[in-house]
Order: C-alpha cells, then structure tokens, then sequence
C-alpha cells in the first residue's frame, strides 16, 4: 500500500467517522492481548482475544499481634494492590470496517509473542492475505463446524443465562432457562445459507446427523428472485414481516372450506405453500411472497429438527445461524414450527451470544494450552453490550446500534464453579426470587431505586479512596457508566438475562471493579468490626446467662439484628417458622451446618459467631462460607480469617474448634451481595459432602430474599432476614422491618 | 345381490385437481340397453368417446383398466381429470344433464367434498355422499394392486438407483404391502404408516408439494401447467442455481462425510445479482424440482426410519410424467438409508382417491 505511513491516521480518522465508540473503548487491553483468533462471517466479523487486565483489589493483613496493641489501633490492615486476571474480550463488527479494525489492532498490539491468528468462517478465506498483510500474523484455519460447537458448550457452561425461549406476544419476548447442569447431549440446528443438525453428546463428542438444504440462503436467494429487486437478508425479512401469507398460500380451508376435522388439522393450516400462485392472471405483492417463503422454510426446519430431535431421543433443540441471529421474525415462525410439529415436547431454544460461537470456539482451539475449560469463566456485565432486539421495524436502539461495535467480555474467575450438592433439584434450581423481566411493576420500582441510590454510592467510592487526588473523576465515570447500563436495561431489560436485583447488583459491582473501586466498604467494614469485637465476649457472657428457651430467642434476633435494633422483637413474624425450630432444637444435634454469612461488624460478630457457638456446643461442626471478593459490606473471606482468629483469641470455644477443625472458613466463590448456589466454589461442594451437611443457613436479604428464598435444599434448611425495603416487604404481605425466619424440612422419601 | 344403479362414478376433489373415475359397463344386454335412459346413455357415450372435455379435462387412456369384474359386472374403469379451477362448471354440467334424475350416489372424496358439497346441493339438486380421503386413498391403492394394470404390474421400482446409466424402471409385485410408508404428493403432502387396510395413521405432512412447484415455476418463469414447468425443468441445471458443499469448500466436505455434489443450499447462488442473472428459466424450473423433490424424500426418509419401515410407496399426481422427481426420489431413499430403503411406485400415482370413492359406492350398494 502506498504511503502506509499516514495509514494510521487515516485508519482512526475513518473509524472516528463509522464508529460510534472510540476506537480503544471497543478494543480494550489490546497492549496485553495474545491469542487472537477471527470470525468472518457474511455480513460480520467476530474478533475474540485473551487479555490480562490490571485492577487494584483491597486486601486485608492482620497485624503482628505478638505486639501488645493499645486501644484505637485498627484491627488490621487494608491494602490496595495490584492483581491481574485473564478477560477474554469478543468483539463484533460489520465487515466494512475489518480493514479499519485490523490497522487499528496493529498499532496498538505490543505483545510479540503472538504468531498467529486462527480464523474460521466462510470468509476467512476471503479476509487472509490482508490479515496476513496487516497484522503480520500466520492466519491459521478451523474448521467452522468444530468452532461453533466448541463455542457453544463453553458459553452454555459458564453464562448461567444464555439459552432462551421466544414468545413474541408475550410480556418479555425473552425467557431464560436456568441451564441443566448437565449440558449435554442437545441438538444444534445451525440455520446458514444451508442447513446442519448437529448431535452434541460430550465435549468432543459431535456427530452431524443430518441437514437440509433449504436454509437462509434458500430465503435469500429465491426471495431475491420473487421480489425481482436487489434486497440484503434484513430486508427481505423486513417484507417478509409486513406480508400476509394467505393470499399466495393454500390453505387446509381453501381445499376443505373448513378445517379438515378427523385429522385435527384445522382450517388456517398450510396445506400447499405457494399453492394459490399457480397462475398467471394474478400479481402478488413482494410483501406477501416473502412472507409464504419465510413460512415455508421455517415450518420446513422445524419439521426436519423435530423429525431428527425425535429419532436421537433429544429435547433440547438449540438454533443459530444468520438466518436465526436475534432476529423475532424467524425465532417466532422457528418456534411456532417447532410448537406444532412437537405438540410442545421440544421448545426451540436459542442462544444469547449465538453470534460470537464460531469466535469463542476458534479462540479456545488456539488456547488449550492455557487450558481455558479448566476454569470457569463469568460474563463482565460492565463490558458487554448485552443481547439487542433486532426487531425488523428497526426501533431507535438498532438503528443507533447499526455502525456500532457489539462486545462480549469474560472474566476468569479464580475458582472453579460448580452446584452446590444439596440442591433437591439442580436442573430446575432458579436462584432469583424476582423475575424482573417478567414483572414490570417491580422492574420499574427496583431500576429507579438503583437509580436513587447511584449518588450515594459514588460518594461511598470517592470517600473509600481519600488519598487518591483522580478518585472523583473515576468515581463520575462509574457514574455514567453504570447510568448507561440502567438506561439500556429499562429498554431492554433482557440484556443480560433475565433482569433480577442481584444482576442489578451484580453489574454494579462489575462497574465499580472497572473503574477501579475493587472495595468501597473496606474501610467502614474495618470500623464496625473493629467496634464490634469490643463486645463480644459482653454479649457472650450476656447470653450465657439466660435460660435454654431465652437463649435461643435471643441468638436468632442476633442473628436478625445484630441484638442492637429492636426489629423480630414481636412475634408472630412475617414468616414465622421459630417453634418447629425450637422442636428440632430440643432433638439430635445437626452433623454439619453450611453457613452463608453477611455483613460486616454488628452481624457476623455478634450475631453469627455467638448462633455457631451455640451450634458448635450441641456437638455440631460449623462451615462458614463468606464471599471471596468485596461486596457492599459483606464479610469477605479474608476478614473473616482476622475476625476468627481474633475471636479465637478471647473466647476458648471458638479457638478449640478452629483449631480441631471442627469451625471451618470456606470462600463461596462470588463477589455478589446475593447467592447463586448453582455457581459456588469447588472447594466448598467438597467440604460440604465430605462433612455429611445436614443444616444451611442462609441469612440476610440478598441471600435468602432476593435470591433462594425458595430454593429447595435436600437438607434442613433456615433462611432468615429482615426486609429492609418497605416495598418489597409489602409485594411479600408485611411492612418494613418484617420478620422472615423460614425453617425448612425436605419431605422424607 | 341389490345392484347400485348406474352411473358408477368416483371422484377426488383436490386442491389442484378433480380425479374422476368412471366404470364403463361393458356387459350391457341389449334389454338393458332398451331400460337405459337416455340421459345417461349419453353421459357414457360423452365419456369414452372423447378424451379431452372441455379446455381441460382430460382423459387417461393410456391408465384405462380393461375387461375388469368387478360386483357382478365387467367393464373398463376410465381415469379423467380437471383442474379444481373448473369445479364450478363441472357441477353445472350435471345440472344441464340432469344428472339429479339418475337417483346415483355421488361418491367424493378430498377436500372439495366438503368444500363443493352446497354447490352441489344448490346448483345441480345433488347429494354427495363425502368419504375420507385417507381411507379411499389406502384402499383405491390396495384395490388397484390387486387386479393389476392389464396383465402387469401396478407397482415399479428402480434398479441401480444411484447409478445414472444402468437406472431401469423395473415391474415388481406389492403381494405382502404392510407396513408400508405412503407418501401421497399432491398439492401439499401427507405421510401415512399403513399396517393394514384399515389400520394406518398418518405420521406427518409438509406444505412443500407439487403445488409448491408449480406455483414457485408460476412465479419465476411465467409458465402456466404443470406439463410446461416439466418440460422446462427437464431442459435445466439446477446446479446454476443451487450453492453445492464444493462451491463452499472446494470439494467434499471430508469432516462430515459429506460429496461435494451435494446441494449445501437450494437456491444459493440466487443470493448474488450477478448470478441472478445469468441463469435461465430452465435452470430454476430444474432447481424447483429438485429442491422440493429432495425435500420431500428427506422427511419421507426420516419418518421411514422414526416408524421403522422400510418400504417408502411415492403416490400422488406430483409423480404424473415426472421421472425427474422418480429417479431422485428412488435414489435418495436408497443413497442416504445405505441401500436400507426402497423406493416404490405406482402406475396410477394420482387416482387412488377416487377409485377409493367408487369402490365405496359399491360397497355401500351391498347394504340394502
């Protein structure tokens, strides 16, 4: 290319005029990246690469307490340093602007370690000299089917809800499906310019069964020629959703005059496409014939993928494709096909980043020696677009959307998720109380309550870093950026999955991690606790000197209230199960109790460890399970070691079981004020079965409220709380400060 | 035994065409002669005298069944046809004739017993006596089985199907025919199990008939019959059209055993303008064909192996002068079953409907 040198320039001048986003918004960390791999598509390209991300973390470390320490001294030491995680970015474009991209990657990638690209896609072919060319990378290709396949078990695996069902007349086009924890065997209908079906039974394990060449480009291609104009795939859908198929059909009733009873087909049936076009004498709009046609292919699909779904023994039919990509008006005629030919056997499900497979797949092929299936892996809500609908009557969001960059991130998170073992039924295990896709009255209150809320919290984050001079122009780009999230989620509140107040919650925390606000609370959480550890061994000895049945009463409202408010001092509760577990109590001690701790300070101090030295007193071995990074104030698990430890130096009860093992810290895995017991730590499901758990408890409202408060345990369990909120107090029948203490049995088999 | 008067007709009202058949009675003795009305004398004569009626109905004499026996009487059974278009003008003809005088059963099968049944009521004073068009289907087939196509066989298959040169139609008996795959292509498609006379269930259909074809040829050549789409689509290459797995990835697609001959996606090549428009009329009439041919056989496949049968019977006027579409039917049943399946066929492809409704006139005049 002549005069490369002003190529640069150039590149970002034309980038700056298509691109809505500056360009290393969309290309994050490129400096670190390795291991790029690309997928060319038709119309889009799909880049995918392995970047290391710099952020600092707030970590705690006790001091020497050899030393005697005077009053006043903090009881230990925050420190903010510097970690680095793996992020996996993927990043979508049209292919007009691949040449722009590739010079822009070029200029910023430093690491020279990276040799090659693989690629796959049908144009990879077409796009691998100017790869080759710009980025001095050996373009090395895959091939397509194994990458999308590969693509699809990781996302499947680690993005709790990529698969959905479309109802396009229902109140959230969208509904998310908890995924089995099993992923396989399933069938993946990829609808290209052709059809493949193929059987996925294992990692490695895939078979094509079958296919049909009536595809998207059969849609393509003969729409092309009805309609006799020079039409993109959008368009034809477009004509296709403004058409009424009936007057080129014919009809069940055009042959019948009626529906065809004795066979139960009834009369609006197809019973010929294009049946009533066998005739010269009449025009048919453009419109209407691209509607039959699109009938005609899809009720054709999800015949062959219920015939095939049928023959293997399958139910879990997932589609992608171009001619499926977020498009309604083929995921309803596919779905409405499937309903019909299976009688609602099979549902078609589709897939959240069903664009993205072939990438992610191409990536992992040039990754296994980092061996990225070891982990598991979490989407970033703070950098991923999330799911758009491309509703083919383009509202303003696809048209904005259209010339923008769509960008999927995901982070390795350092421990390896898995369900926990004593949920009664892992495949239909929904951690989330509230739908709020589903329910747009509390949608409407929880998006303007975060909204509310959003001042205090960038407050909370400036105040967290006192010594740092920028922390206020961070902390107003976290504002923005997570007022932005908010904004998309009212439009669409499917983004993500299905909308809940810990995705709320959780996208919080991912955008204050981004901006490098890793712990907000930490020094606060340091406070309490150091004021709280001043009255440990007080309220212990308070405790010790009530009756049995006072006791009792006395640690649950600890556990409620930390003892200091006088909320659940009236009884009956909201939700009031205390007797049946005052009757358990008087009966055989619990083996092993899991405990899912909350707050900071007043709580786990005086509330929890005085409940689990009660526990450990009747003979009962306490797990307790904190989270593994900062979340509002919640106890993470390295304060809760210093607090042990602390504790375990004024009070012999809790030192000998610390040191017999007989207390035991476990992280859970999460970063999140609520609880995903499908996604917890290895480490903790191993302790949990090895100890013979047979009591859980979960306390505080993000954990038993929000999320689990009907979850199933195949133990005892006890879930307890006070709402703080006087709205949802009143969706669940209370007011504010109600009461919930739910004990729970499982039915005996 | 109470003989049912004559005319002996049975009829099958599709969605594209009218199947009437007619037993000639060849036995009349010249008292009958004398006791013969005339109208109805000159319904026979009108009959098997022509063997075009009107602009479009036409007569089958090359699948007339001779000297056949049947209730005591022998005769000729003539097959005629007329598009579902001249309905109306059918009915009005039995008004002129004054068929309602002759105190017959009309006999009628397929949707347009239901649909036509108050024209015919209205217009012509008649009554129909309307019958499953499954049940005339299975049993018209069996029947015509049974007696033979004039001293041959009824039924054929292709030997060496997936062998272009040495490909015959070869005769071959349909002695023991259950269970059979009936796959019944008119203008839509039904898929029956047959287990026995009486005892089928039909597994599924497709909206992708031979009224798919005609109307898509319609649309994209301006041809206006069935025979001229043929006729076309015999001259053309679908492969101009259609995108090929070597178009794709320059040859076989090894991973997934699939030939680079085989078509990766109908239509394909029509997604470039360039392409659009190089190709001929011809080509997409052959593409048309092929894709609903081969369609239609890969879901006629899969439910042969979801019912676990292995004997796939391709019926329906789809078939009629169409051995573009019998050769690759006979060849994808046995190319992708591995030689598992056979493809058969029958001479009278469209017409078991309505000798299905005759036969049930007859049966009915048993029952004084």
């Amino acid at each position: 290319m002549a005069g490369h040198s002003s190529g640069t320039n150039r590149g970002s001048h034309s980038m700056d005029k298509s691109i809505t986003l500056p360009p290393d918004e969309i290309f994050r960390n490129l400096e670190n990246a390795k291991r790029f791999a690309i997928d060319i598509g038709g119309s889009l390209t799909k880049l995918a690469y392995y970047s290391t991300v710099q952020h600092k973390v707030a970590k705690v470390r006790s001091f020497d307490h050899s030393v005697k320490e005077a009053d006043g001294d903090p009881l230990y030491e925050i420190s903010v340093q510097e970690e680095i995680t793996a992020r996996l970015h993927f990043i979508k474009f049209e292919n007009a602007y691949i040449e722009t991209c590739l010079d822009f990657i070029k200029d910023h990638l430093v690491n020279t370690e990276t040799k090659v690209i693989k690629a796959t896609g049908g144009g990879a072919y077409k796009f691998k000299d100017l790869i080759e060319k710009k980025l001095k990378l050996k373009v090395d290709k895959e091939d397509e089917m194994s990458c999308l396949i590969k693509g699809c078990n990781f996302v499947l695996r680690n993005i709790p809800h990529e698969a959905f069902v479309y109802a396009k007349h229902a109140d959230s086009e969208f509904r998310f499906q908890t995924t089995h924890p099993d992923i396989f065997p399933y069938l993946l209908v990829n609808i290209g310019s052709g059809v493949s079906i193929v059987k996925v039974e294992s990692e490695d394990q895939f078979e094509r069964i079958g296919g049909s060449s009536i595809g998207g480009g059969t849609f393509w291609g003969l729409g092309a020629l009805l309609t006799k104009t020079k039409v993109k795939f959008d368009e034809l859908l477009q004509l296709a959703s403004k058409g009424q198929h009936t007057s080129v059909d014919m009809l069940v009733k055009d042959i019948y005059g009626g529906a065809y009873g004795s066979l139960g087909l009834t009369g609006d049936l197809i019973a010929s496409s294009f049946g009533k076009s066998a005739t010269a004498d009449k025009e048919f709009s453009k419109e209407d014939m691209a509607k039959s046609l699109l009938h005609m292919i899809s009720n054709d699909i999800g015949q062959l993928a219920c015939l095939y779904a049928r023959l293997h023994n399958l139910n879990r039919v997932y589609f992608g494709g171009f001619f499926i990509r977020g498009h309604p008006v083929t995921m309803h005629t596919i779905t409405y096909s499937i309903n019909f030919f299976t009688k609602g056997e099979v549902q078609a499900l589709f897939l959240r980043h069903e664009g993205y497979l072939g990438a992610i797949g191409a990536f992992l092929k040039g990754a296994e020696e980092d061996n990225p299936n070891q982990y598991s892996w979490g989407e970033n809500y703070a950098g991923s677009s999330g799911l758009m609908s491309v509703s083919p009557d383009l509202n303003p969001m696809q048209r904005a959307r259209s010339g923008t960059f769509d960008m999927l991130e995901m982070d390795r998170l350092e421990r390896q998720l898995v369900n926990l073992p004593l949920l009664q039924d892992p495949s239909s295990y929904i951690p989330d109380t509230m739908d709020l896709t589903e329910d747009a009255l509390a949608r409407e209150y929880w998006l303007y309550c975060f909204e509310e809320a959003l001042d205090g919290v960038v407050k909370r984050a400036i105040a967290s870093q006192p010594d740092m001079p920028e922390a206020a122009e961070r902390a107003e780009k976290f504002r923005q950026k997570y007022r932005h999230k908010l904004q998309t989620l009212r439009n669409q509140p499917f983004a993500y999955g299905s909308l809940t107040v810990r995705s709320l919650l959780d996208t919080r925390e991912h955008c204050l991690n981004e901006f490098n606000f890793p712990d907000p609370y930490s020094k606060i959480k340091q406070k309490e606790n150091d004021v709280a550890l001043r009255y440990y061994l007080k309220v212990v000895k308070s405790l010790e000197e009530l009756s049995w049945e006072q006791r009792q009463f006395a640690l649950v409202r600890g556990l409620l209230a930390g003892n200091v408010f006088d909320w659940g001092a009236k009884r009956p509760w909201l939700v009031d199960a205390y007797n049946q577990w005052i009757e358990r109590l008087k009966g055989p001690p619990h083996t092993c109790a899991l405990f899912f701790v909350d707050n900071s300070g007043i709580d786990i101090i005086l509330g929890v460890f005085p409940f689990v030295r009660e526990l450990l007193g009747r003979g009962t071995q306490v797990v307790l399970a904190s989270n593994s990074g900062p979340a509002l104030n919640d106890v993470t698990n390295g304060e809760l070691q210093i607090l042990t430890e602390r504790i375990a130096a004024m009070d012999p009860v809790i030192h000998s079981a610390f040191k017999e093992d007989r207390l035991t810290l476990v992280q859970s895995g999460s970063s999140s004020p609520c609880l995903d017991l499908s996604r917890l730590d290895k480490v903790l499901a191993t302790v949990v079965r090895e100890r013979q758990t047979d009591l859980v408890i979960i306390e505080g409202m993000g954990r038993a409220i929000h999320t689990n408060y009907y979850a199933m345990l195949s133990c005892e369990s006890l879930k307890l709380a006070v709402i703080k909120n006087s709205w949802l107090a009143e969706r669940l029948g209370g007011k504010i400060f109600s009461v919930v203490f739910k004990y729970e049995v499982p039915p005996k088999h | 035994i109470l003989l049912k008067s004559f005319p002996w007709f049975g009829m099958d009202i599709g969605g594209t065409l009218v199947k009437l058949v007619y037993f000639e009675p060849k036995d009349i003795t010249a008292e009958e002669e004398q006791e013969e009305v005339e109208n109805l004398k000159s319904i026979r004569r009108y009959l098997t005298s022509n063997t075009a009626y009107g602009k479009t109905g036409i007569r089958d004499v090359h699948l007339e069944l001779r000297n056949l026996t049947i209730c005591g009487r022998t005769g000729n059974l003539h097959f005629i046809r007329f598009p579902t278009q001249a309905m109306h003008r059918f009915i009005q003809m039995g008004r002129d004739k004054n068929f309602s005088s002759l105190h017959t059963t009309l006999c009628a099968t397929g949707g347009g017993a239901y649909k036509f049944e108050n024209d015919f009521r209205t217009m012509a004073d008649l009554e129909l006596l309307k019958l499953d068009e499954l049940d005339c289907l299975i049993h018209g087939l069996l029947y015509v089985d049974s007696v033979g196509f004039n001293g041959h066989p009824e039924c054929y298959y292709f030997e060496n199907p997936s062998d272009t040169q040495n490909c015959v139609k070869k005769p071959c008996c349909l002695d023991n025919p259950f269970p059979m795959l009936l796959v019944n292509i008119g203008s839509g498609v039904s898929i029956l199990a047959v287990y026995s006379k009486d005892n089928y269930k039909r597994v599924t259909g497709t909206s992708l008939g031979g009224g798919t074809f005609l109307g898509l040829c319609c649309l994209l050549t301006g041809c206006e019959t069935f025979e001229e789409a043929l006729e076309m689509a015999s001259k053309g290459d679908s492969t101009n059209v259609d995108k090929l797995v070597k178009d794709i990835y320059g040859g076989d697609y090894e991973r997934f055993g699939l030939q680079g001959s085989a078509v990766a996606s109908s239509f394909g090549h029509m997604m470039s303008k360039d392409k659009r428009e190089s190709i001929s009329k011809e080509d997409l009439a052959r593409a048309t064909l092929v894709t609903i041919t081969n369609n239609i056989g890969s879901i006629a496949r899969m439910c042969a192996v979801n019912e676990k049968i292995e004997r796939v019977v391709f019926v329906g006027n789809f078939l009629r002068i169409n051995t573009v579409s019998t050769k690759l039917l006979a060849y994808a049943m046995d190319f992708w079953s591995k030689g598992q399946l056979r493809a058969l066929f029958l001479e009278h492809e469209g017409y078991f409907g309505a000798v299905g409704a005759f036969l049930e006139l007859l049966k009915s005049s048993e029952e004084p």
